[in-house]
């Protein structure tokens, strides 16, 4: 266990490597700065921020510089906004971003997984009718569904705040909009794994033996009709991950999507790799923490 | 019934190796005919490929249709809300005072610049002056903050949507489909390491690093004319080499078990070199999941575009796609007023050209591949 836990930190790292030297050249080699202002700066003040962001060094000198400092968790000053270091802007934005996430992500699991063994158990027209509405969640584009809630709740039911961040009230929404599209795919993958063990034999013995069915459903098929769905989580934090983005954007929620997306239209260089840097670390941790937990829950699988 | 389920399957798999196959076993089913009735008894991917191929030649053929120009601003009639009665309207008598301001403009369709018309939509429209004249519906779906027709946007919507989404699934398939193949045909080591390539890129989220690149490229005015690229173009490349890991790793699984089959043996045998065996005779079998897997991409890349367009990364007016419509939509969005019109309709055509090439790439994966894991992974 340990050795699995140590190959996949090695992995981990080798992979953040790989992304910040990628985001490195790539900014680097996209002629013009971060600075191309509309108005015209004279050589002189040109050269001052070049200076100052160390961008009048050699491009190895500015790697390695650049290298060392993020190894050691300082991603440096954020281009655009004036005397915010990239790591404030995480430390600002990352609360408000994984309150969203884990809400959503468990809501999606809480509404998924039911519904998919449900459907899987009863078959038939339920579960015709449940693939059906899951292929729907899976096709409907999260800003879609944010567009109609905001529709409905906000301007013709004013029940719900339309956008905003603080209060529980403004959470609903944003909150629903990032899980349907998972909780569709979550009871799809639960449907597949109940399908399969609900016909093994020893969900058989356990009818036989004149068990309750709640008690069959949740002590002897629902430990093993997870597997997919374990297996499915990490791919399921990278999509809240991407929805972020747009929802946080419509919603108006100050966290780490509403931060990239401005980097990324401002061209803030540095705050766009560090923010890439941090989602591929989340994403790194999150299926390194399923493989474990699925090595953990199903003993026979081989060490990755 | 029978003979319609023939025809249907030539349809599906016109290519000579389908009908030998028929051929060799006149008694038994065919593999071609199984899978296709296998997707023919699933009823609403059959009902999705109906949708779909009508969606598709509306989005052709939008041209021809008497909707109003999707560029045409009337500016008093800005935010009109749907209208059904009349059913049809004058063009000439909206656009009065439109048409005079540039002499520029294509003649044809307001809006557009002459050069942008290219000779098939430009004969499509010389067509529908010939039927419709100036005659146009109605805007029955409403109209947007500059007063233009948001179901003609829909529709011209609909062709740089459709447009994007296949283009990139094709790139895709290019790549992935060569990947796969190499890395099932050569095996070994060359395999191990072409997947453990594969496995770190899908921990990778590209999409973080597409947004980023597509941002840094197309700020810089001039940039991308000069490399003698589009914004379009530029996302058709990037996108389809975000979405060909999956491809790659299907087309892998279905090589490396047809490796071991005897017909390739026998090409080996007779002396055709590895790239023949290849491209000639494994990677044609792969045919059915591949077709599968493109259709489940599309979607994939269809919701990125309309991602991208949402928060204006995408495609840039004067084009119009249906993530740009939403953008729109949801930016006149206030509690004064609420112009439902321009969030639910181009919602419902997104959703609903995604939901049926969903259903339809899992009716096909079923038929082609039913032991492929229906979860989908």
């Amino acid at each position: 266990m340990i050795a699995f836990v140590l190959k996949r930190l090695l992995t981990a790292l080798l992979t953040l490597w790989a992304v910040f030297t990628l985001s490195f050249f790539l900014m680097r080699s996209v002629p013009g700065g971060p600075f191309d202002r509309d108005q015209q700066v004279s050589d002189e003040i040109q050269e001052r921020i070049a200076a100052r962001y160390g961008l009048d060094r050699p491009l190895a000198e500015q790697y390695f510089g650049e290298l060392s400092r993020v190894a050691t968790f300082d991603l440096g000053p954020s281009y655009r906004l004036t005397d915010y270091s990239v790591n404030q802007v995480i430390v600002e934005g990352l609360p408000a971003s994984v309150t969203l996430g884990l809400l959503s992500l468990l809501l999606a699991i809480a509404l998924g997984v039911p519904v998919g063994m449900w459907a899987g158990i009863r078959r038939g027209r339920v579960d015709r009718w449940v693939c059906r509405f899951a292929v729907l969640g899976i096709a409907t584009p999260s800003f879609v569904i944010a567009s109609l809630l905001i529709l409905v709740f906000s301007f013709w039911l004013p029940i719900l705040p339309p956008a905003g961040w603080g209060s529980p009230m403004q959470l609903v929404l944003p909150v629903i909009c990032l899980a349907i599209p998972l909780a569709a795919y979550l009871a799809r993958l639960a449907r597949a794994g109940m399908l399969e063990t609900w016909n093994a034999e020893y969900i058989r013995t356990a009818q036989a033996k004149g068990l309750p069915p709640s008690v069959i459903v949740w002590k002897h098929a629902f430990p093993a009709a997870m597997l997919p769905v374990v297996s499915f989580l990490g791919p399921a934090v990278a999509g809240i991950l991407t929805g972020s983005l747009v929802v946080e954007r419509l919603f108006a929620i100050p966290g780490l999507g509403t931060s990239f997306v401005n980097a990324a239209l401002d061209r803030d260089y540095t705050l766009a790799m560090g923010l890439v840097l941090l989602y591929t670390a989340i994403l790194l941790v999150a299926n390194a923490l399923v493989d474990i937990a699925q090595k953990l829950h199903d003993p026979r699988l081989e060490a990755l | 019934m029978s003979e319609s389920i023939d025809k249907s399957a030539e349809r599906t798999s016109p290519s000579a190796a389908a009908a030998e196959e028929a051929n060799v076993a006149p008694q038994s089913v065919s593999p071609a005919r199984q899978v296709w009735r296998s997707f023919h008894r699933n009823r609403s991917a059959v009902w999705s490929l109906r949708f779909l191929v009508v969606i598709g030649l509306l989005a052709i053929f939008t041209p021809v249709l008497p909707l109003q120009s999707p560029r045409l601003a009337v500016t008093e009639l800005s935010l009109a809300p749907p209208q059904v009665s009349p059913l049809f309207v004058d063009q000439a008598k909206l656009a009065a005072d439109a048409a005079e301001a540039n002499a520029q403009q294509s003649a044809l369709e307001p809006g557009f610049a002459a050069d942008e018309i290219d000779w098939f939509d430009g004969a499509l429209l010389q067509v529908r002056r010939k039927i419709f004249g100036t005659w146009r519906l109605n805007s029955i779906c409403g109209r947007d903050l500059l007063g233009r027709d948001l179901l003609s946007r829909i529709f011209w919507g609909a062709r740089i949507s459709l447009a994007v989404g296949c283009v990139a699934a094709l790139v895709s398939l290019l790549l992935g489909v060569i990947y796969g193949g190499v890395s099932g045909y050569v095996g070994g080591w060359v395999d191990t390491v072409m997947m453990r390539v594969v496995d770190a890129l899908q921990s990778i989220p590209f999409i973080f690093v597409v947004i980023f690149l597509i941002a840094a490229l197309d700020a810089r005015d001039g940039l991308l004319e000069r490399w003698g690229l589009s914004r379009l173009a530029l996302f058709f490349v990037v996108v389809g080499s975000v979405f060909w890991l999956t491809m790659a790793r299907v087309v892998r699984g279905q090589v490396k078990s047809l490796r071991q089959e005897p017909f390739v043996e026998a090409a080996t045998a007779i002396g055709a070199s590895p790239a023949r065996v290849l491209f000639r005779h494994i990677l044609p079998h792969t045919r059915g999941v591949v077709l599968a897997y493109l259709t489940l991409t599309v979607p994939r890349v269809m919701l990125f575009e309309a991602f991208l367009s949402f928060l204006g990364l995408g495609i840039a007016p004067p084009d119009v796609s249906w993530g740009l419509l939403m953008q729109e939509g949801v930016s006149v969005l206030t509690p004064i007023r609420v112009d439902w019109w321009l969030i639910v309709f181009p919602g419902i055509a997104l959703t609903g050209t995604l939901f049926v090439l969903n259903a339809l790439g899992d009716g096909l994966r079923d038929a082609f591949d039913p032991h492929g894991g229906a979860a989908g992974k």
